[in-house]
Order: C-alpha cells, then sequence, then structure tokens
C-alpha cells in the first residue's frame, strides 16, 4: 500500500486522462452522467452522487453487436471488440457490480463478446468518504469495500491519497504513472484502516435488520404482503432495471443492412419488469402482474442470484429508489420484508 | 456436445432444411441437415435455437431421436410469432441457422423391463416424440408402453400415422382423445386427464414423461397423484421464452432455475415446491 500527495493525486489523474481515452462522471444540468473526459477539471471527485446510468454502459452496452453473417453465405462469425478505454473515478458500488458481472459472465457458458470487450477496459476506482445520497444501502448490503473488479484505486487518507492495484494491469499502471509514492508504513496502515472504519460509521444506516439473513428471510417470506402492496402502485416501466449496475438480463435482435449484404445479430437490454419479458408463443405470460415481476427481480438480488455468487446481487447505490416515479426502493423493500418477518406478519401461503 | 467452441457462444451455425410437409393449418415439418457438422447429437428433449436470417432466433425441441439419419434433424414448428411465421414461408434448400442442442433430456435409464407412460398434450408430442420413438424403436427392453395424447380437435392431431403404427407394436397402447369431436371422429372425447383413471399402473415401476401446455400440468400432476404415482417418476419439459439459450439472458428463469440449463427437462420431484414452475 502506498500514498502520494493530493497534489500529485491530481497530476496522476490528468496524465492518465491525456493518455488515454477516458470516461468518468460529468455534471450535466442537474445530475451526473458518465462521459468523455477531456481534463480533469470536466471530473467530478468531491461531490459525487451516483451518476445516472453506471458505469455498465461502457461494458455492456445498451446495444452491441455480437454476431456478424453475411447475408448471401449465411457465413456467421462473432464481433470482436476491443477499443482501450479507461473508466476514471468508479465507486464501490460499480466497482462491485463490475466484479459481480465478471463473475456472471465467466461463470457456466462464459460470455466471450463481453469478456473480450471487458479485457480492454481499466477500471479505476475512487473510495467514498461520505454517503453520497439518502438513496445508498451499500453500508448494509456489504459493498463499501472492493476485492475485485478494479486495476487501481485511491482512498482519501488525511489529505493525501492511498493506492491499492488490485490487478496486473493496475500494478503495470502503478508503474507507469506514480513513481515516488511514499509506501505505508505497519502503522500507517492500521491507522488509516481504522480512520476508513470510523468514517464509514458515519454512511447511512437506513436498513434495520442484519443482511446476512436475508436470502432465507426472503425465501420463507416469499408470498409477503408487501409484494401485493407495492404491485398495485408499480407502473411496470422498468426504470430500476435501466439504471441498475447489476441488471443484465437481455434480448438478441437481428437487424438488416439496407444493402441486403449484413445481418447483425445485437443484444439488447431487456427486464423482467417489462410485459414482454416472460410471455411465449400464444401470449401465455408467466409473470402477468407487477407483483410477481418485483417479487422475481427483489429475488435475483437478494436470494437467487445472492446464494449462486455469494454476494449481494443488489451493491446499494440507490439509482432504482432515485428513478422509481412511485418511490418503490430496497431499502424499504428489506425493512418491510425483514420487519415482517422479525415482527411475525403472516404472508399470504400460511393465512 | 452443446456447441462446436465456446468462443461461439451466440454464433449460429448454417443448416439447410432438406424436407418440409405441411400437418395442420398452424404446425409445419421440417427436416435440417447441419453443413458443417456431421450430427447434431442431441438427446430426447432437448431443443435448438433456430435462426431465420435477418428475421430472428427461437427455441425449438427436437422432434426426432437420436441417432436419426446421419446428420439430419427434424423440428415441427407452430406458426405463433414473427420468426415462427418466417420459418413456415421457407421451403426445402433455404439455409437456416442452429445453436445447440441445449438443455436437460428424457431418459429411460432404470426403467429397462419397467413400464414407461407417455403424456403428450397438443404441440407437447412433438419434443415427446423424439423420447417415444427412442423407447418404441427399442420396444422390447421395456414391459408396457403406453402412450396418452390430446388435443383440442381431430384435425389438430399431428403424426397420426405413426401413431398408429406404434400402437401395432405388442407391448405399446396408445390413447388419443379429443376435447372436441366432429361428424367423422370415432374415438374419445374428452380432456387427456379423462384418459388417466381407467389405467393400471404399476406405480413402483413406471416412468411418466409428460409434456404439454402449462394449463395441462395441474391436472396431469394431480391425476397422476390420485393414482400414487411418485413424483420422482414422473419427469415434464416446461415452455419458457428464451432468447440465450446458455443461462445468460434471464428470459427463461424460473425462481433460481434456468429452463435452458437445469430444464426444460425436469424431475417433478425437484420443482413441486418451485412456485412459478408450473
Amino acid at each position: 500500500m502506498h500514498k502520494i500527495s493530493s497534489e500529485k493525486f491530481h497530476k496522476v489523474l490528468e496524465q492518465i486522462i491525456k493518455d488515454n481515452e477516458t470516461y468518468g462522471a460529468v455534471k450535466k444540468r442537474d445530475e451526473y452522467i458518465y462521459d468523455r473526459l477531456e481534463t480533469l477539471s470536466d471530473l467530478e471527485i468531491e461531490n459525487y452522487v451516483p451518476t445516472v446510468l453506471p458505469p455498465k454502459k461502457y461494458f455492456y452496452p445498451q446495444e452491441e453487436d455480437l454476431v456478424q453473417i453475411d447475408y448471401k453465405t449465411k457465413k456467421a462469425n462473432r464481433v470482436i471488440f476491443k477499443k482501450e478505454i479507461v473508466l476514471l473515478g468508479v465507486r464501490p458500488c460499480d466497482i462491485n457490480a463490475i466484479s459481480l458481472f465478471d463473475r456472471i459472465m465467466s461463470d457456466g457458458n462464459p460470455d466471450p463478446n463481453y469478456l473480450e470487450r471487458r479485457k480492454h477496459i481499466t477500471v479505476i476506482g475512487f473510495d467514498c468518504v461520505k454517503s453520497c445520497w439518502e438513496h445508498a444501502l451499500c453500508e448494509a448490503v456489504g459493498t463499501i469495500n472492493v476485492k475485485e473488479g478494479y486495476d487501481l484505486f485511491f482512498s482519501e487518507y488525511k489529505k493525501e491519497y492511498v493506492i491499492k492495484t488490485g490487478s496486473k494491469k493496475g500494478e503495470e499502471l502503478f508503474d507507469r504513472y506514480i513513481k515516488n509514492s511514499h509506501k505505508l508504513s505497519e502503522k500507517e496502515r492500521d491507522d488509516y484502516h481504522h480512520e476508513r472504519a470510523e468514517r464509514i460509521k458515519k454512511f447511512n444506516h437506513k436498513v434495520k435488520y442484519l443482511f446476512q439473513d436475508v436470502s432465507s428471510i426472503f425465501e420463507k417470506h416469499y408470498d409477503d404482503p408487501y409484494w401485493k402492496e407495492i404491485g398495485k402502485i408499480c407502473l411496470m416501466c422498468g426504470s430500476c432495471v435501466m439504471v441498475c449496475p447489476t441488471c443484465y438480463c437481455f434480448t438478441m435482435d437481428e437487424e438488416v443492412d439496407l444493402k441486403l449484404q449484413t445481418v447483425t445479430r445485437k443484444r439488447k437490454w431487456d427486464g423482467c419488469m417489462l410485459r414482454d419479458f416472460a410471455m411465449v408463443a400464444g401470449n401465455h405470460n408467466f409473470r402477468p402482474t407487477a407483483e410477481m415481476r418485483l417479487k422475481h427481480r427483489w429475488n435475483r438480488k437478494f436470494n437467487y442470484l445472492l446464494k449462486k455468487y455469494h454476494m449481494s446481487n443488489c451493491v446499494g447505490c440507490g439509482r432504482c429508489g432515485f428513478a422509481c416515479l412511485v418511490k418503490i426502493n430496497p431499502i424499504d423493500i428489506l425493512n418491510t420484508i425483514m420487519g415482517n418477518y422479525y415482527s411475525g406478519v403472516k404472508h399470504e401461503s400460511e393465512k | 456436445m452443446s456447441q462446436k467452441n465456446d468462443k461461439d457462444l451466440y454464433v449460429p451455425e448454417r443448416a439447410r432444411i432438406v424436407e418440409t410437409k405441411e400437418m395442420t393449418d398452424l404446425e409445419k415439418y421440417f427436416r435440417i441437415k447441419l453443413l458443417d457438422r456431421e450430427a447434431l447429437g442431441h438427446a430426447p428433449g432437448q431443443f435448438v435455437m433456430v435462426t431465420v436470417y435477418g428475421v430472428g432466433e427461437v427455441p425449438i425441441s427436437v422432434s426426432s431421436p437420436p441417432n436419426g439419419r446421419s446428420g439430419e434433424f427434424e423440428l415441427v414448428v407452430r406458426k405463433a410469432g414473427n420468426v415462427t411465421q418466417a420459418l413456415h414461408n421457407l421451403g426445402t434448400e433455404s439455409l437456416v441457422g442452429i445453436r445447440g442442442p441445449f438443455g436437460t433430456n428424457f431418459t429411460s435409464k432404470g426403467f429397462e423391463r419397467k413400464d414407461i407412460l407417455f403424456i403428450a398434450g397438443g404441440i407437447g408430442l412433438v419434443p415427446l416424440r423424439s423420447f417415444i420413438k427412442q423407447v418404441v424403436n427399442e420396444n422390447k427392453k421395456y414391459r408396457k408402453i403406453t402412450i396418452l395424447y390430446g388435443a383440442k380437435s381431430p384435425d389438430e392431431l399431428l403424426f397420426k400415422e405413426e401413431m398408429d403404427q406404434w400402437g401395432k407394436k405388442e407391448n405399446v397402447e396408445v390413447k388419443i382423445t379429443v376435447d372436441k369431436g366432429d361428424p367423422s371422429w370415432k374415438g374419445n372425447v374428452g380432456v387427456i386427464t379423462t384418459l388417466i383413471p381407467p389405467l393400471e399402473i404399476d406405480i413402483q415401476n413406471t416412468l411418466v414423461a409428460v409434456v404439454g401446455p402449462p394449463v395441462m400440468y395441474k391436472f396431469v400432476i394431480l391425476s397422476l397423484a390420485s393414482k400414487k404415482v411418485a413424483n420422482k417418476n414422473i419427469y415434464l419439459s416446461l415452455e419458457r421464452r428464451m432468447k440465450c439459450g446458455v443461462g445468460k439472458c434471464g428470459n427463461c428463469q424460473i425462481q433460481g432455475s434456468y429452463a435452458c440449463q437445469d430444464g426444460p427437462v425436469y424431475c417433478f420431484a425437484d420443482i413441486e415446491h418451485l412456485k412459478e414452475a408450473l
């Protein structure tokens, strides 16, 4: 673990932006979006709040070419995407989401298109020193700390910056950009960890129950009355899905160019809150109601996929709660369902 | 043997339609041969993703048994959406794309010299036919083979001639019913569950394979339960929307289970407590 001065920190970032096609959080009207950085002053460091869309859009874009097919011969080839880019200032919640994506996309049948694109993306993270907004629940779901999913990570410490490397690529970046850093002594390391733990204590603590029991509670309270309650107000618009850093469900479409030479198979974001998602031939819909869809979506985050990948599939950024037109949000969902469980409120099938 | 190469997860292989047949107003039969690979290498109950180039891709169950004519396999497709409509417009010599085979399969392993009961509703016969043919072709290996098949009306019945052939074998019994008859229909009338109560089922020694529309399962399961058939001996194939076929897109998810990977063929004992499954 090394540290550099604040002045050096800014110089390093400046150089990274100069040398690379770099993207980071940029203010746009009243909100923040991930966008191309031309200079360091474009980047929001101090007053960061979650961007409208997470950085997912760079490694898992809304629309992506997967396969190209020659329309005459029908010979098909995978589209190989290799543009080198740097994501600068990615926060712990989004880094955890990237780490989750990496696990999911390498699991079972590895997704070659994703993994190829991902190889060319460098992730440089910034630690959070305070709660970014009232929608966040990173503290509850355990995503303030980062283990994987980043190359370099900067954490503020007594007006200086502690640097962690998370990959071989990160070590190379460190060697290239950060010369003359100060190696932390054991005492300084302990002090840094202590100070960081202290500042985390001041983060939002809005989830009232221990998160570690969530999947078994969601399973036991599968028919909790709260699903029906929020099912009544949910508009099934899919906003929560579209802003989520961990939602990865997709559909595939084929497009033919006007000269009838090439068919392109595209991957496009899809979502379990939307009408067609579970619909089959003959218009039979396996999840016709908002209640069923909400239950499915949140059980994926806190139950099915949590069990499969051993980490919360909600990374606590709070974007969905902010985007939701009727204010359905994970903090209320966790508090209500876990609260109902602990206070013994009967769920549907028990009545 | 699902894909020729992991690197080509979403890339369809070329295949040629070598024969087609109109079966009913809605269903069309296709015999298909892969261009660049010997055999599909599927097992009964598995499915393939079929691409109509420039239109899209749909999951379709393979209807022929394994080890069919070298490199060829059969599909029967109901016209239901854009892609299946476009597929119906294709004729012999047209090229389609194929990915797969994918998913779990039916197996008669452990039921040699025992009984097998097939229950097919509507186009559920199409995927089940792969398994039926595998078993009926080797009928001497089994004790009693019973095939129950129900359709809405006589003109929606599929593979009638094949059914007659199967029924001629000494240990094979075929029973057909239609929900609503017509003046020429002399067979059973009534839903498929009406065929179950009269059966004599040796519950210890019978494998039951069921494929049909979602609504059919609930009632068939109830009928089998009243016969005391153990859930572990009942296998069924669940239909879901599928986009990728490889456990990624999420469309086919039933709670934590992916119908394209953990299914489509499930043992009922494994899913009886899985809400949303049936």
